[in-house]
C-alpha cells in the first residue's frame, strides 16, 4: 500500500448556509506502481480527493496516508498516527510541504501556473523549492524537459510564447523535475487537440512505465480503458465502485454514474446486439476483437 | 472572500430584502454618525458603544456572520500598534497641564493616556465602518450595488458623463472578483504543489512567492478580458447606445420604514453630539448614569 484513504470527509464552506460534503466517507488503497483512474461526473469530489493526497487541503474527518505521511485536520489523530513512526519520519510529517516532493500534482490547465522568464527557469523552480542544489536542479529540469519532448532550443524561450500543448508539457516537466514517486494529473488532456491529447497520453504511459504510481482524473473513458489498471468511481461525494476497467465497462451500471462508454465497448455491445455469433464478451481490446473478426471472415 | 468585501450570504432577511439604495444611503449616514465629535473620551466611547450596539442588532437581523467581522479586524492590529507609537512619540497639542500623564521619563519626555485613547477611538470607529461595510456586502448582491451606483450617477448624464460605461465596467469588475479569487486560489495550490510556501519566509522570499501568483494571474486576467470583450462585441454590445435595465429597483413600504428608522438614529446621535459639545452638565449626567469620570 502506497496511498490510503481512511473514512475521509471534507466539507466546503463549513459553518455557512452553502456548506456541503465534497467527500463523504471515502476509504480505499492504492498500491505502488498502480495506474489509477479517478472518474465520476463533475462535482463528484475527484479534484477535492486528490488534493488531500499532497496536503493542499486537509480532510475534515478521517485521514489520507501517503507512505509514512499522514494528512488530516484532526490534530489528535495526527499525533496518534505519527507517534508510532521513527523519529525522522515523524519530523518529516511535521513539515507537511515535504509530501509535495513525493506527490507531484499536475492541475487542470497547468499552463496557467507558468510565470518565469524562460522555460528552463520555470521547470527549475520546483526542485529549487525542495532545496535541490542549483546544478542538480538544472540537470533534473533538462531531463524532465527532454522526457516531455521539449526541444533544447526552447529552453531559453519565454513559456508564454509556446503553444497550448507545449505549455502543458512544460508544466508537466515542472512537476516531473522534482522526481515525485506519485504523479497525479487532473484532466491533463482537457482543451487539447487530438494530436496534443495523444502526445500527453503517451507521455503519461511512459512515466508510468518507469515504475511511478499514476493517478489520473479524467472524463475520457477511452483514455481510462487504454491506460488504467484500477478505476475508482466517485458519485455525489461518495465512493461507489473500485474495479478494473474491464469490470466497469462490461458491467451495466456505467451510465448510472454519468460516465461515457468507450468506443470499443460501444462497438462490442453493438456487435452483440446485432447478433454476432461468436462469444466476444471476454474480449477487452480492439486488437483481440479484430483478430476474432478476421478469423470469421477467413 | 472572507474580508470586508464579504460574499453575499444567501438568506432572505429583512436587511437582504431592502432596496440597495436605502442600504447605501443608510450606510453613509451611519458612517457619518461614527465620525461626529462627541466631546470627551468618556462620552465618545459610551455614545459610540451605543451606536455599535445598533450595528450589532442590524448584523443579527441580516444574519451577518460575526466571525467574518472578527476576522476582518485581524488586519487592524498592525495599524493599532502604528497609531500607538505615533501618538506616543508625537508631542500632544494643547495645554500640557490638562493632559493625563501615563509615563513621565527623566529627560522630560512624557507619554499621555490621550495617545492610547485616541488610538482606541480611531480603531473603534474603523471597526464600526468595517462592520457596516460587511453588512452591505453580505446582504446585497454585487449586481444590485452596481445598479444602485448607476442610479446615483444618473444626474451626471446631463454633462455627458458616460455613466453606463462606468456602470458596466464596475459590474464586470465586481462580477469577476470571485472568478479571479478562485483562479488565484487554483494558481496558489498549483504553486504550493511545486513547493512554494506563501505563509513562511522572509520578505524577499515572500516577494518571490507572490510573483509566482501575480504573473500567471495577470496573464490570465488579460487573456480573459480580451475574450470577454470579443464575446460582448459578438453579442452586439455597443457602449454608447441607450440601454434599459433588466432589474428594476422598487422602493417599498419596508424601505420607507428603514429610512425612517435611520433618520431617527441620525437625529438621536446628532442630538447627543450637540449636547456633548454645547450643553453644560451633560458630562455630569453621563457620569451619573454610567459612572464614568470625565476624561
Amino acid at each position: 500500500m502506497q496511498i490510503k484513504c481512511e473514512k475521509i470527509k471534507y466539507i466546503y464552506n463549513a459553518k455557512d448556509p452553502n456548506s456541503y460534503y465534497a467527500l463523504d466517507d471515502i476509504s480505499f488503497e492504492i498500491d505502488k506502481g498502480d495506474f489509477v483512474a479517478l472518474v465520476g461526473k463533475t462535482g463528484s469530489g475527484k479534484s477535492t480527493l486528490i488534493q488531500t493526497f499532497n496536503a493542499l487541503i486537509l480532510p475534515t474527518e478521517g485521514y489520507s496516508q501517503v507512505e509514512y505521511f499522514y494528512v488530516t485536520s484532526d490534530k489528535k489523530l495526527f499525533k496518534e498516527k505519527i507517534s508510532k513512526l521513527p523519529k525522522e519520519e515523524r519530523n518529516e510529517n511535521k513539515k507537511q510541504f515535504l509530501i509535495r516532493k513525493k506527490v507531484g500534482m499536475v492541475f487542470q490547465f497547468p499552463e496557467y501556473q507558468l510565470f518565469a522568464e524562460t522555460v528552463l527557469k520555470d521547470v527549475m523552480f520546483g526542485p529549487k523549492n525542495f532545496k535541490v542544489p542549483e546544478d542538480e536542479a538544472k540537470e533534473l529540469s533538462i531531463k524532465a524537459l527532454k522526457d516531455v519532448g521539449i526541444p533544447e532550443n526552447y529552453f531559453e524561450r519565454s513559456p508564454f510564447e509556446l503553444s497550448g500543448g507545449e505549455k502543458r508539457r512544460v508544466a508537466i516537466a515542472g512537476i516531473l523535475a522534482s522526481n515525485p514517486d506519485i504523479l497525479i494529473l487532473d484532466e491533463p488532456t482537457a482543451g487539447l487537440d487530438p494530436e496534443g491529447k495523444k502526445e500527453i497520453i503517451n507521455l503519461i504511459k511512459e512515466i508510468h512505465s518507469t515504475g511511478k504510481t499514476v493517478i489520473l482524473v479524467t472524463h475520457d473513458m477511452d483514455v481510462v480503458m487504454e491506460c488504467a489498471t484500477k478505476i475508482v468511481v466517485l458519485n455525489d461525494a461518495k465512493l461507489v465502485k473500485i474495479c478494473t476497467p474491464e469490470e466497469l465497462f462490461n458491467g451495466n451500471d456505467i451510465e448510472t454514474y454519468a460516465l461515457e462508454i468507450p468506443a470499443f465497448y460501444k462497438f462490442k455491445k453493438l456487435l452483440i446486439e446485432k447478433g454476432y455469433k461468436k462469444d466476444i464478451s471476454s474480449i477487452n481490446n480492439f486488437d483481440e476483437l479484430i483478430s476474432v473478426l478476421g478469423a470469421q471472415d477467413e | 472572500m472572507n474580508s470586508v468585501f464579504g460574499k453575499l450570504t444567501p438568506f432572505n432577511t429583512i436587511i437582504h430584502r431592502l432596496d440597495p439604495r436605502v442600504k447605501i444611503i443608510s450606510l453613509i449616514a451611519l458612517m457619518v454618525m461614527c465620525f461626529l465629535p462627541y466631546g470627551n473620551y468618556a462620552n465618545k466611547f459610551i455614545i459610540l458603544g451605543g451606536l455599535f450596539l445598533i450595528i450589532i442588532f442590524i448584523m443579527i437581523l441580516g444574519k451577518v456572520s460575526f466571525w467574518s467581522f472578527l476576522k476582518s479586524l485581524r488586519h487592524m492590529w498592525f495599524m493599532m500598534i502604528f497609531l500607538v507609537i505615533i501618538f506616543a512619540l508625537i508631542p500632544q497639542a494643547g495645554d500640557v497641564s490638562e493632559k493625563h500623564v501615563m509615563i513621565a521619563f527623566e529627560n522630560g519626555y512624557t507619554i499621555y493616556w490621550e495617545g492610547l485613547l485616541q488610538t482606541l477611538h480611531i480603531t473603534f470607529r474603523l471597526a464600526m465602518m468595517l462592520s457596516l461595510t460587511l453588512i452591505l456586502t453580505s446582504t446585497t448582491s454585487p449586481m444590485d450595488l452596481t445598479y444602485t451606483f448607476e442610479r446615483f450617477l444618473t444626474p451626471l448624464r446631463l454633462i455627458k458623463f458616460p455613466t453606463q460605461i462606468i456602470s458596466m465596467t464596475l459590474s464586470l469588475a465586481l462580477r469577476f472578483i470571485p472568478t479571479l479569487l478562485g483562479e488565484a486560489q487554483k494558481i496558489m495550490k498549483a504553486q504550493r504543489s511545486r513547493g512554494v510556501d506563501y505563509q513562511r519566509g522572509f520578505l524577499n522570499k515572500k516577494i518571490k512567492s507572490i510573483t509566482t501568483l501575480i504573473v500567471p494571474l495577470l496573464v490570465n486576467c488579460f487573456s480573459r478580458s480580451d475574450e470577454l470583450s470579443l464575446a460582448m462585441n459578438a453579442r452586439g454590445y455597443e457602449p454608447y447606445e441607450k440601454r434599459t435595465n433588466y432589474n428594476i429597483l422598487i422602493f417599498g413600504l419596508k424601505d420607507v420604514v428603514a429610512i425612517f428608522v435611520v433618520l431617527l438614529i441620525v437625529g438621536g446621535f446628532s442630538t447627543l453630539c450637540y449636547f456633548s459639545n454645547n450643553v453644560e452638565g451633560f458630562d455630569d449626567m453621563i457620569n451619573l448614569i454610567f459612572g464614568v469620570p470625565t476624561f
